[in-house]
């Protein structure tokens, strides 16, 4: 039986991609707002999924303000349909 | 929520959970501002043409009509300073693509207009009102079928109708102002009040 994605298999991380992929985009605060998580720890998990390929971040200031967007790329979708199905033969569904 | 290890059904349960989220979250909240904001446009500025010229006799206050452009920089400029948005579904993504093709066309035929007017020697705008109808009918039924909302398929139909009449008539006539205000209302202004009165804020 394959392993679980280590980099999937972690609350905070497995929110993220889940929510990114019903949206093509969402920004910092929505996920926050989402997954209840500390902006900290968000910031960290975020750039872990990055820099894994399963993310990409866009940083930009709009008026006065910063704004981290971030979208689902190619590579997270594969990896969570990976994920996903791994998932399904642990649970025999 | 925490960088915390889960086990299996947890995972499956919180990838439900986060769909869920963004299925009956950030889609369910768009006002349709922009349908009135257009249509109310659509509807003063046929009014005020068809009163200037009614009053004076002269065609040449269609140029009124030139203000439908205003709501297009309005939002452009608000766009830019509101770019706050939270999130961005497949389905906003896909309605913006749609108008923003619906509005390349307004541009496109005015510039055609132009062009050819200038090479024939006459340029004539009367036919922009029954394409806008039309363009703006297209856009907001597509609209409904992507949202499945009834109310942005059907009455458009009826504002088409309209534009087919103008077609058909040819001539154009102060009339023709009245028609278009009342197509805006029929295709734009309506159902975005009525899907507006469904949706809780």
């Amino acid at each position: 039986m394959k392993e679980l994605d280590p980099l999937l298999h972690s609350q905070l991380r497995l929110a993220i991609v889940s929510l990114l992929l019903s949206v093509e985009e969402a920004d910092f605060n929505f996920l926050k707002k989402e997954t209840q998580a500390t902006s900290g720890n968000l910031s960290v998990q975020l750039d872990k999924l990055a820099e894994a390929g399963y993310i990409d971040i866009r940083k930009e200031i709009i008026g006065k303000k910063p704004r981290t967007s971030c979208r689902l790329t190619d590579k997270g979708r594969s990896a969570l349909e990976a994920y996903v199905s791994v998932l399904k033969e642990c649970l025999n569904l | 929520m925490e960088d915390r290890k889960i086990n299996e059904s947890e995972s499956l349960e919180l990838i439900s959970e986060m769909i869920r989220k963004t299925k009956n979250g950030p889609s369910a909240k768009k006002d349709y501002n922009a349908f009135l904001f257009y249509g109310y446009t659509a509807v003063a500025v046929s009014l005020l043409a068809w009163s200037l010229i009614r009053f004076t006799g002269k065609m040449e206050f269609m140029f009124v009509w030139f203000a439908m452009f205003l709501p297009y920089f309005v939002t452009l400029f608000k766009d830019k300073r509101k770019k706050d948005t939270e999130v961005v579904t497949y389905l906003q993504g896909m309605l913006d693509n749609v108008w923003k093709v619906i509005g390349s066309m307004f541009g496109l035929t005015v510039a055609a207009m132009v062009i050819i007017g200038a090479i024939t020697g006459n340029i004539d705008f009367s036919l922009m009102m029954p394409l806008s109808i039309i363009y703006a009918g297209i856009g907001t039924i597509m609209t409904g079928l992507v949202l499945k909302e009834k109310w942005f398929e059907l009455p458009p139909f009826c504002g088409l109708l309209i534009a087919v009449y103008m077609l058909m008539e040819g001539d154009v006539n102060n009339d023709w102002n009245l028609w278009f205000g009342l197509a805006f209302l029929i295709i734009m202004v309506m159902p975005a009040h009525v899907v507006r009165s469904k949706i809780k804020f």
